[in-house]
């Protein structure tokens, strides 16, 4: 799913993506809107990869090989969630038109065509996200367990990923939840920070994060990591803010975060630069600032972490691989040849980075 | 104006359909409790982990005339053919039968309830011909639906659609009489040329009410359940009146 996990914090922990250089295992052309924001994240699972574009393309994550495409337009990356009913998964994806539950096999293939896709529709067509100046886009769905998590325009709506009814609905206007422990917590502009128990929907969590009002949430294993109107700050299970990150160089708005080791990783806009910055999620001190911006159209884009390296896409184009440790830049991929609009985030499975970029879908490995 | 012909007025066969229900219970007794199986169909699908396309009621801002070929009981819950796909064997079972039985019921019914108000014995080949012709409707266009944009931009069709349904109203009864499907179908087009406006009359009505109360969660098949008792009760009124005899 987007962001990795269902808490969202975008670290692999098992993955050795390529560290010192990257060249292609594969590539294969996708059709995506060309457009000035970032494409959305392939997602890899059960040895595929769903990217998500004018199309959803499905391929073999080991060769690229195309196994099936189904004519559904998407702007947000699908997610795969285990369905009880089923001997297979549902593959959830999203759209203006709102969710559908889709056999992440591809249905029944005859003479090479796949028929029956569809295993449910669900959502609301008349609730969407849009951000300001840009075009309308719904949050990614979240999976946990055998439930999808879909935030759109005002609600946050459980979804049963077997019979794609609704299990609870809030009246909450968030964006990407995030989930530890059974709790979905989501951040309620201006409000505050919300939870709810995954399975019932009730209330579990409510604070306000003292230092501003709060736009999305990562769940940390003792912490939640809240970016807000000013930076970053840490909040306890509890509900008590524990630090703040928030330099008066350094403004940001929406874009998720990345939290691995102990380490939040994100994108800030400097006075006359964006940069990349690393925060201890221990006290909130800056740890380096890397000028490798991630890609901030139309948000910043959130890096992916395997193995001590931050995987962003850059302003400037392409793919950047950026030392977890002091930030320097370790490599930087498809700088040049970019002419679709920016590379999309991340997705770190085994040794393989996949991303789609110029165009294509890309799995790259170490040299 | 003849007798006859005032006597295939709207409020005239609705009262015909009224007198003739009362005089066979179990005419109504029978599609109630087939209403009522395929609520509790419907209860357990809702509750289940096999999705299902619900029912989209008045309460969803759809108005539609619920008032199919053969005598049917509308179910909230059913479950698409794609759904079915890689279930796993219990599931699919489950959903599958469930689908087959309530669907059994409701032609078992539906054919019983015509047979006793048009005074007649069903017959085997006639509960097959019409259970067959049930299951054909089922998986094709059966049902009236008009509504919203679709009216202005579906006219011609919809009245295309509305005019074959009217015409078709004895259908279901000339089935149970034990007629082919052919000459079932010709002799209820030719008997009801002439009393469109009547069985226009009748078909918005038990469409609307069938629709009314198929829109009531859980119990919804329960209130289809009667007004498919009404429904059968101007099928075999329609043919009574019109008077032909069968002919096999």
């Amino acid at each position: 799913m987007a962001q990795h996990d269902p808490a969202g914090r975008n670290h692999a922990p098992s993955a050795t993506p390529p560290k010192d250089g990257a060249a292609v295992r594969w590539k294969r052309e996708i059709d995506i809107d060309r457009g000035f924001g970032y494409a959305p994240t392939p997602i890899v699972a059960e040895g595929r990869v769903y990217a998500a574009g004018r199309e959803l393309l499905v391929l073999d994550a080991e060769t690229g090989a195309v196994e099936f495409r189904v004519a559904r337009r998407s702007r947000t990356p699908p997610a795969v969630a285990s369905a009880r009913a089923y001997r297979s998964p549902t593959l959830a994806v999203t759209s203006s038109r709102g969710v559908t539950g889709l056999h992440a096999n591809g249905g029944l293939r005859i003479l090479g065509s796949h028929l029956g896709v569809t295993r449910w529709k669900g959502g609301d067509s008349d609730r969407q996200t849009a951000f300001f100046g840009a075009e309308p886009q719904t949050s990614p769905p979240v999976v946990a367990g055998g439930t999808i998590l879909v935030a759109a325009t005002d609600e946050l709506r459980a979804i049963d990923a077997s019979s794609g009814k609704t299990r609870w609905r809030k009246d909450v206007d968030t964006r990407r939840p995030a989930v530890h422990r059974g709790t979905v917590y989501a951040a309620e502009y201006p409000g505050g920070v919300r939870g709810y128990d995954l399975e019932t929907g009730e209330d579990r969590f409510d604070a306000e994060v003292d230092v501003a009002p709060p736009l999305s949430v990562t769940a940390g294993p003792d912490q939640l990591v809240v970016a807000t109107d000013d930076g970053l700050a840490g909040l306890s299970y509890d509900g008590e803010t524990r630090w703040e990150f928030a330099p008066e160089e350094f403004s940001r708005d929406y874009g998720a975060v990345a939290l691995a080791e102990g380490v939040a990783y994100a994108g800030f806009r400097g006075e006359d630069d964006s940069y990349l910055v690393a925060v201890d999620a221990a006290d909130g001190s800056e740890r380096w600032r890397s000028e490798t911006a991630p890609e901030e159209t139309p948000q910043f884009a959130p890096p992916s972490v395997a193995d001590g390296v931050v995987y962003v896409p850059t302003e400037d184009g392409g793919m950047a691989a950026v030392d977890a440790g002091d930030g320097h830049l370790r490599w930087q991929f498809g700088k040049d040849a970019d002419t679709h609009g920016p590379w999309s985030p991340a997705a770190l499975v085994g040794e393989t980075l996949y991303a789609i970029g110029d165009g294509h879908v890309y799995a790259l490995e170490e040299p | 104006m003849t007798e006859e012909d005032s006597s295939l007025s709207t409020t005239g066969l609705l009262a015909d359909a009224r007198d003739r229900l009362a005089a066979n219970p179990a005419a109504s007794v029978a599609l109630l409790l087939a209403g009522a199986l395929v609520a509790g169909a419907d209860w357990y699908l809702l509750r289940s982990p096999v999705p299902t396309a619900g029912y989209e009621g008045i309460q969803d801002g759809r108005v539609t005339v619920a008032f199919e070929f053969v005598v049917s009981v509308v179910s909230r819950a059913t479950v698409p053919p794609s759904a079915l796909l890689h279930l796993k064997s219990r599931w699919l079972a489950t959903a599958v039968g469930l689908e087959l039985v309530a669907f059994l019921a409701v032609v078992a019914a539906s054919a019983f309830a015509l047979s006793r108000l048009l005074e007649t014995r069903l017959t085997l080949p006639a509960l097959a011909r019409y259970g067959l012709v049930a299951a054909l409707l089922g998986v094709g266009v059966g049902r009236v639906d008009f509504e919203g944009g679709a009216v202005l931009i579906g006219i011609p069709l919809i009245v295309a659609f509305l005019v074959v349904t009217v015409r078709l109203v004895p259908f279901p009864g000339r089935l149970v009489l034990g007629e082919s499907v052919g000459t079932a179908l010709r002799r209820s087009w030719t008997e009801t040329r002439g009393h469109g406006w009547s069985l226009f009359g009748v078909v918005l009505v038990v469409g609307l009410a069938n629709h009314l109360l198929a829109s009531a969660p859980l119990a919804g098949p329960v209130g289809s359940g009667a007004m498919a008792a009404v429904h059968a009760g101007v099928v075999a009124a329609v043919i009574r009146r019109t008077g032909g005899e069968t002919q096999l």
